[in-house]
């Protein structure tokens, strides 16, 4: 038979459980399965910043679904998950895109980096990418910085003059 | 007292082909140049979606980007799509 590839986007509230992520992940392949398609991939992108506030949340969290449907069902079964995410999980999915990608298309796809996997603590980030910070220990010209005691000296010995 | 000369026709074609010529080449689609980039043109890869967008927010017009008729359609409606799911904003207030 022949199938169609699908993904669908869902924007769930920060407050999400891994439960409720596991629910609705069931709740999907539970609907799939009925209607004779399959559930391909299931990522959890994580948390992010959104652009603007949604249902007053600042923050939501990312899930990516893929899956293949049969060709003569599809607008059935895409009705049912719109149906499923509107009625369903009315409360957990604030905003949801279900869109049709070619078969053949990759499984690696690009994606906004998440809150989570952006470093929070400095001196882990600059120890993970072997960074020395923004003080530089050393002049551009790779010598040691001698020539400021040098300098200090100089002012040292004009001080009586004055 | 200084005369205004109007200036024929033919003068002013001359000019105006002159004003043409001292503007620099013409800008170039970046998809037509390197086919490979249509690929990147995903409503997901927010990174790359941003450079088409002013500091406002809103789509760069194709006159400004140079970016060719249909590859400005999908780029447009990739960016849509993301406006929906929260991914780019509408407009920076």
């Amino acid at each position: 038979m022949q199938t169609q590839r699908y993904e669908s986007l869902l924007l769930t509230i920060p407050e999400i459980t891994n439960d409720e992520a596991a629910e609705i992940e069931r709740a999907l392949e539970k609907k799939l399965q009925e209607n004779s398609s399959k559930l391909v991939t299931y990522d959890r992108w994580g948390k992010f910043l959104l652009a603007y506030p949604v249902k007053s949340n600042e923050y939501g969290i990312y899930f990516l679904a893929r899956f293949d449907i049969p060709v003569d069902k599809n607008n059935e079964v895409v009705k049912e998950l719109k149906s499923l995410f509107n009625l369903k999980f009315n409360a957990t999915i604030m905003r949801y895109l279900i869109s049709n990608i070619p078969n053949d298309s990759p499984a690696v796809y690009k994606r906004p980096q998440s809150l989570d996997e952006t470093p929070k603590d400095v001196d882990q980030f600059l120890k993970e990418n072997k960074m020395s910070g923004f003080a530089p220990k050393r002049s551009f010209g790779g010598q040691e910085s001698a020539p400021k005691e040098e300098v200090l000296e100089a002012d040292k010995q004009e001080m009586p003059g004055e | 007292m200084v005369k205004k000369i109007k200036l024929r026709m033919n003068d002013r074609l001359i000019k105006k082909r002159a004003r043409r010529a001292s503007f620099s080449a013409r800008k170039q689609c970046r998809f037509t140049e390197n086919p490979e980039l249509v690929g990147e043109i995903d409503y997901k890869n927010v990174d790359f979606l941003k450079q088409f967008l002013t500091e406002r927010g809103k789509i760069l017009a194709a006159r400004i980007s140079g970016t060719n008729c249909c590859y400005q359609r999908m780029l447009s409606r990739e960016i849509k799509k993301a406006r929906a799911l929260a991914l780019l904003p509408y407009s920076h207030s």
